[in-house]
């Protein structure tokens, strides 16, 4: 049971407010003060010296900065290498992968940074076909059908021992090459039971310094 | 035999000029890797450069990803979600979409300011995937439903924070046509930042809590609230 003989107010309740008064006072004082603190551009923008003295570039052969087309002509042997319609369940040369003088490939990459670079790729989706396309529209074929290979030499061997993705990791292409050292690759589509049309997507290069994530 | 031997080496610097007649496309960036210490509410401001080792011009954009800001959002051990942290509201490239003339190198390239802000304000969003069985039903309203949907919310930045985070440059246009394959270079960025001390939280909460008391004080005894309270407590002591 409340025992409220025993409830008693030692202060009055203007003594109780003086007291808030005060408290609130000290405290938006504080709130100021922090807000000085912590407000956005209040301090700075302070300049920070940074000597540069590595650089990290690729540069792409324009054949592969024009993008991967895919053929199904190998290039080498008829000697046009433009392209064809690909045909479905086949894999597919990449237009230039064998270039028709002497079978070396035109797809390559160089380190023109001023340290070793990672190399790797990615391919922004799985190719797909323009939604409004007749036949094909919104039939994607998975990026994991198109392969790659690479080399030092400008022969990178058949069958590509790897699958594009859609995150670099995984897709190195190079690892810890040499400043103003090339790496050539070919590349090939397993083309799958799918309508016919064109299917498109971007594939990205990145080069980072060796050793760190290889991410752009 | 001289016309053989003129023939054979003609042949040969056409072959030869077949090998290498490709020419390039390029990117470039320096330094190759940036470690920053910041303080919440200060503003920082560095160089970077940007150029073109290859044979065509080309334009192209800078961005900021953070490799360490998804994470799970677990109840009792379950996953429920993906928290994403949005720190790319931290920097600013000034400029960040720039034309490149070709064969530059770090000393004829594109300077570029990089200004980084921390916030005591994280922006997060709480990221649900949705499995396909609902995905269709959203679609019949929504076609561009991508499975995914987020709440964002903001959260303070408390104590110290390191944020491994990747400043990259990608070429997007070139002047020798489309392309179809993107050359980039990026550069990590290890950041360490300075937050909010817990102490001054803690005084912020007390603060918090003292203007809440006095706006109460304020309601209570304008709306005499205090002295009906008491007059209701005496009232049930007589009965």
């Amino acid at each position: 049971m409340l025992n409220v003989e025993k409830m008693k107010f030692t202060f009055s309740l203007d003594d109780v407010l003086k007291i808030y008064a005060i408290g609130v006072i000290t405290s938006l004082s504080l709130i100021l003060l922090m807000n000085f603190t912590i407000a956005q551009d209040q301090h700075g923008p302070y300049p920070m010296n940074m000597s540069i003295t590595t650089a990290i570039a690729i540069s792409l052969s324009d054949k592969l900065a024009e993008g991967i087309f895919y053929t199904n002509d190998t290039g080498a042997e008829n000697g046009t290498n433009v392209q064809y319609p690909v045909n479905t369940q086949q894999v597919e040369n990449a237009t230039w992968n064998y270039v028709t003088v002497n079978r070396i490939t035109w797809y390559n990459i160089t380190n023109t940074g001023t340290t070793d670079e990672d190399i790797c790729g990615k391919a922004t989706t799985d190719l797909m076909c323009n939604p409004l396309t007749t036949g094909c529209g919104n039939t994607e074929i998975l990026i994991a059908n198109a392969t790659w290979s690479n080399s030092t030499s400008n022969d990178p061997p058949y069958p590509g021992p790897y699958e594009w993705g859609t995150s670099y990791p995984g897709n190195l292409a190079a690892d810890s090459l040499s400043k103003d050292n090339t790496i050539y690759t070919r590349y090939w589509l397993n083309v799958p039971n799918v309508p016919a049309g064109t299917y498109n997507t971007t594939f990205t290069y990145c080069a980072v310094e060796s050793g760190v994530t290889c991410n752009c | 035999m001289k016309k053989i031997v003129f023939s054979i080496i003609l042949m040969f610097f056409i072959l030869n000029s077949f090998s290498f007649v490709n020419a390039a496309v390029g990117i470039g960036m320096g330094p190759s890797r940036l470690t920053l210490e910041a303080t919440v509410g200060e503003s920082y401001s560095f160089d970077i450069v940007v150029f073109n080792p290859g044979d065509y011009d080309v334009k192209a954009k800078l961005n900021v990803n953070c490799k360490t800001c998804l994470s799970n959002f677990t109840l009792f051990e379950w996953k429920i979600a993906d928290v994403n942290e949005d720190y790319q509201q931290f920097f600013r490239f000034v400029p960040d979409d720039v034309y490149i003339k070709n064969h530059t190198n770090l000393d004829s390239g594109v300077g570029i300011t990089v200004h980084v802000t921390p916030s005591i304000w994280i922006k997060k969003d709480l990221i649900f995937t949705t499995p396909e069985s609902i995905n269709f039903l959203v679609r019949l309203i929504n076609p561009g439903y991508t499975g995914k949907f987020g709440i964002p919310y903001y959260t303070l930045l408390i104590d110290d924070k390191n944020i491994k985070a990747q400043i990259s440059a990608s070429s997007y246009w070139s002047t020798f046509g489309a392309m179809g394959t993107v050359a980039a270079v990026g550069a990590p960025l290890d950041l360490h930042i300075v937050g909010m001390p817990m102490g001054s939280l803690i005084i912020l909460i007390f603060i918090v809590l003292l203007i809440i008391s006095l706006i109460l004080v304020v309601l209570f005894k304008k709306t005499s609230l205090f002295r009906k309270l008491k007059n209701k407590i005496k009232y049930k002591r007589k009965e």
